[in-house]
């Protein structure tokens, strides 16, 4: 047989092969895009109340299980929806805040502000949040671009390996009817914790821990443009924007020494963009409201029972905000202040 | 760049395409500009010591050669007496001598001290502190180059066939380079001959279907043999061999099991991808395995196990130690004092010695690995001197050794033998790989659960489609292996294959392929594990 006659049935052959793996392949990962195996696959929910929210809270994790958008909608009025996710990039927050804000009638923006959302590394922290992201998608073009604009090439293999064995799983609760429906119906994009953990700090611990540690204080040049872009995306259209920074445990707060100067960052760019800026960590009855019995997940995140509480404290800065009150009596004026309370508490002074 | 990741995949692709692309006489070019590129994104830094090799081996080969070929000129010229020549024979054999032996010490030496520093050291300190001496600090850190030990292996037979003339040197220098560091072999070999590697690797080669075909579908079982079967197992035999302490005589036999097929599965895994690749070069490399668990002895094992490296030594070890003057005195004087047959075993055994010592050795620097060797040569030793005795016993018991009975026992006790001396080096030292054996005969068989005598990790935690899969895949993949095996006795696997439709062989590539990606378990290997050699 001559050569050429060789190289196109080789490449016959060959693009024959990989055809039935594609097709194999997309049939099982469309099932894990069409079905919500994941507590985080919420499109559909989205897709369905789309046009009816006025409020947004976008964040990533810790206002994924801190901020209750039914507690907001009761205290508030409001039709809001969560549309936060655990380790939820900037990029992944622009994308998702700029489809939302394109089809509902939003008003208003609580932006939760968190010790590492403008400092993370995306390269270093790797890829997870964007595959979280990825399965939060509508459709196979928001998807393939969203895939090659959020992964790095050296990052392509794993994340399609990765969405091979989630399409597993789905594949496997569809086939024995275990897939259940989004909680989001009911929760409006908030995710529960329900089971605390005990944060309570002893004095002897206390001594141990005191702001022996301290969190990345450099902002990333990336996160800082998309954070501009999505500011200006919402001043644009006359958004009000409410950067929010949720309760931390005690333990957290007492161990970082240099929580600060990242919240002075985030006071700086609300006064710049002229929005409100609202650090619930340095909250008066801070301890009373967050019991650390009862209250946190873990150090950095609030169970079910202090996210109501926390929303509700919210909803009333909020409403005192627009009623034209001063909330600023509601909070201490600085860390040193806050922790001094708290440190007093601990030692039952 | 993992032989099992995407980016590999890439490379071969952009690899098939140039080689085919660029004009015959370029193609080991291409090979070259491809080794140098793989070798550079696995190890930067021990590009120098490659580079020092295949210079070294390449001049000193060079230099043996024009000490021949002038003394060729000058006999040819005539005008020499015989004592003349005698003694021109004589010099020039001597300087041929000297130059193989300073490079030979040079690479031999690179290797040792990679290799083998930390464990001598480890010895002289152990050594100093029994007479109250200080040792020497060992605190020193360095990173094997990449594929050291099969380079340098092959490197060195290349160097010792000139010296004994069987070939003669490479006068291209980018030949040499890539001789020495042709990338598909680099990592686990196999240790190829000159002779053999540069008329595939230099000659010209035409695109070909069936090469391409035949070579494309070798590499993919080759992945599956690594993804889905090798890397399954990775977990299980780590968990069992860390905590072997803990499990019982069934839990620790079923393991050895299992490590006997991880391990072949791994190795011949690498070698069907780099085969597969080659075939698709239109390079022709040496086979390295040959069903190794259906033989029936430990002797026809290792002629079937690791083949290339079992030739190498007899080659470069066994023959030249077994034919030296000074052992076949021995084997005289062991045939005058003792009996005919002594006389023929000795001078075999003394050779054997050494080549299992220095096998183990160049499995791993440590008392394991040498005492691996030593079992397995021991067990070779053994057969060798007892065989008389086993041909009266089996004319006395009348066995046939042609019935299929005997000739299953005679695999599976050497199936349960190479596995035994197998698990010794690598459940940690050898005194745990003892330990471990121990447990396995001394513990009660207790059989209570099924996670207890097939401990994989999180098992327990796993969604119950996540163990059936896990499960399935180790059951349905050591048979698929054994049953591979089996069938090649007769002619290979892929002539059966490539007898069936165009449709199903696509259909049935097609679904080898989606079951690796669906199935398997990448990451969980942790890279291939000749590579450690």
């Amino acid at each position: 047989m001559p050569s050429s006659k060789q190289v196109r049935k080789a490449i016959g052959m060959s693009l024959a092969v990989l055809l039935c793996v594609l097709i194999v392949l997309s049939g099982e990962v469309h099932l894990y895009f069409t079905h919500t195996a994941y507590y985080y696959q919420d499109a559909e929910v989205r897709r369905s109340m789309a046009g009816s929210f006025d409020t947004l809270i976008c964040g990533a994790s810790q206002g994924y299980e801190g901020i209750m958008p039914t507690v907001l909608d009761e205290e508030l009025g409001t039709s809001s929806y969560n549309i936060s996710c655990s380790m939820m990039t900037m990029q992944g927050r622009y994308d998702l805040l700029q489809k939302e804000l394109s089809r509902n009638p939003v008003d208003t923006v609580i932006f939760e502000v968190s010790y590492n959302t403008i400092t993370r590394n995306r390269k270093e922290e790797g890829p997870e949040g964007d595959i979280y992201q990825l399965g939060r998608l509508d459709s196979y073009a928001e998807r393939i671009s969203f895939f090659f604009s959020s992964f790095y090439p050296s990052e392509y293999g794993d994340v399609l390996l990765d969405l091979v064995d989630r399409s597993k799983r789905s594949w496997h609760l569809m086939k024995n009817g275990a897939i259940e429906e989004p909680v989001q119906w009911e929760t409006k994009g908030y995710v529960p914790n329900e089971i605390p953990t005990d944060m309570t700090l002893t004095v002897e611990k206390l001594d141990t821990i005191y702001h022996t540690s301290s969190v990345r204080e450099t902002p990333d040049p990336e996160n800082v443009e998309i954070f501009h872009q999505m500011m200006e995306l919402m001043q644009e259209r006359g958004i009000r924007v409410i950067l929010v920074a949720t309760p931390l445990s005690e333990e957290f707060l007492l161990t970082q020494s240099n929580l600060p100067s990242i919240m002075d960052w985030y006071r700086q760019q609300a006064d710049s963009y002229g929005c409100e800026f609202y650090d619930f960590n340095l909250q008066k009855d801070y301890t009373s409201l967050y019991p650390a019995e009862t209250a946190f997940l873990n150090t950095t995140h609030l169970v079910e029972s202090g996210a109501e509480t926390f929303s509700r404290q919210l909803a009333r800065v909020i409403r005192m905000a627009e009623a034209g009150e001063d909330v600023s009596g509601l909070f201490y004026g600085s860390y040193a202040e806050a922790e001094e309370h708290m440190i007093a508490q601990i030692r039952g002074e | 760049m993992a032989l099992t990741s995407f980016w590999f995949l890439v490379f071969v692709l952009g690899l098939l395409i140039l080689y085919y692309l660029v004009p015959k006489k370029m193609q080991w070019w291409i090979l070259l500009a491809g080794s140098m590129v793989f070798y550079l994104c696995a190890d930067v830094r021990s590009i120098l010591f490659i580079l020092i090799t295949a210079t070294s081996v390449y001049f000193g080969a060079r230099l043996m050669q024009k000490i021949s070929d002038d003394q060729k000129a000058r006999f040819t010229e005539g005008g020499l007496s015989r004592e003349e020549k005698s003694t021109l024979k004589e010099r020039n054999n001597r300087q041929r001598k000297a130059i193989m032996i300073c490079v030979l010490l040079l690479n031999v030496g690179i290797l040792c001290a990679f290799k083998y520093l930390h464990f001598a050291l480890e010895q002289f300190n152990r050594v100093a502190a029994l007479f109250g001496g200080q040792g020497i600090a060992d605190t020193f850190q360095w990173v094997i180059p990449l594929g050291i030990s099969f380079y340098t292996f092959q490197s060195v037979g290349y160097l010792v066939d000139v010296y004994w003339k069987k070939i003669d040197a490479e006068k291209n220098y980018g030949k040499m380079l890539l001789f020495v560091s042709f990338f598909p072999q680099i990592t686990q070999g196999p240790i190829s001959d000159f002779a053999q590697l540069s008329g595939e690797l230099f000659g010209e080669h035409t695109f070909s279907y069936h090469n391409y075909a035949w070579g494309a579908q070798r590499m993919i079982w080759g992945f599956a043999k690594k993804i889905l079967l090798a890397d399954m197992l990775a977990p299980y035999i780590s968990e069992v061999f860390q905590y072997y302490y803990y499990y019982t005589t069934f839990t620790l036999v079923i393991c050895g099991f299992f490590y006997s097929v991880q391990i072949y599965a791994d190795f011949s895994g690498y070698m069907d991808i780099v085969c597969g690749l080659c075939q698709m070069l239109g390079i022709r490399l040496s086979e390295n395995f040959e069903r190794p668990y259906f033989s029936k002895s430990v002797a026809e094992y290792w002629r079937r196990w690791h083949i290339t490296l079992g030739a190498w030594f007899k080659t470069y070890i066994y023959y030249p130690i077994a034919v030296s003057k000074w052992n076949k005195k021995l084997g005289k004087l062991a045939r005058t004092k003792i009996s005919k047959r002594a006389g023929m075993n000795l001078p075999a055994t003394v050779a054997l010695v050494a080549v299992w010592l220095t096998t183990g050795l160049w499995h791993g620097a440590s008392w394991g690995y040498i005492a691996w060797g030593g079992v397995n040569g021991m067990f070779i030793i053994v057969s060798l001197w007892l065989e008389p005795f086993y041909e009266t016993c089996k004319k006395k018991l009348r066995i046939n050794e042609s019935a299929w009975l005997w000739r299953a026992f005679q695999t599976l006790r050497t199936f349960a033998l190479v596995t035994v001396i197998k698990v010794l080096p690598e459940v940690g030292t050898l005194r745990q790989g003892l330990e471990y054996w121990k447990c396995a005969f001394t513990r009660p068989v207790i059989l209570r659960n099924f996670v207890d005598y097939f401990p994989y990790p999180n098992l327990l935690d796993m969604e119950s489609f996540q163990k059936a899969e896990t499960l399935g895949i180790i059951a349905v993949g050591t048979i698929l292996l054994f049953v591979v095996d089996l069938l090649q006795r007769k002619k290979p696997v892929r002539e059966y294959f490539n007898k069936l439709p165009g449709i199903v062989r696509v259909v049935l590539m097609a679904s080898l392929i989606a079951a690796i990606i669906l199935f398997g378990n990448f990451g969980q290997g942790g890279g291939f594990m000749y590579a450690q050699f």
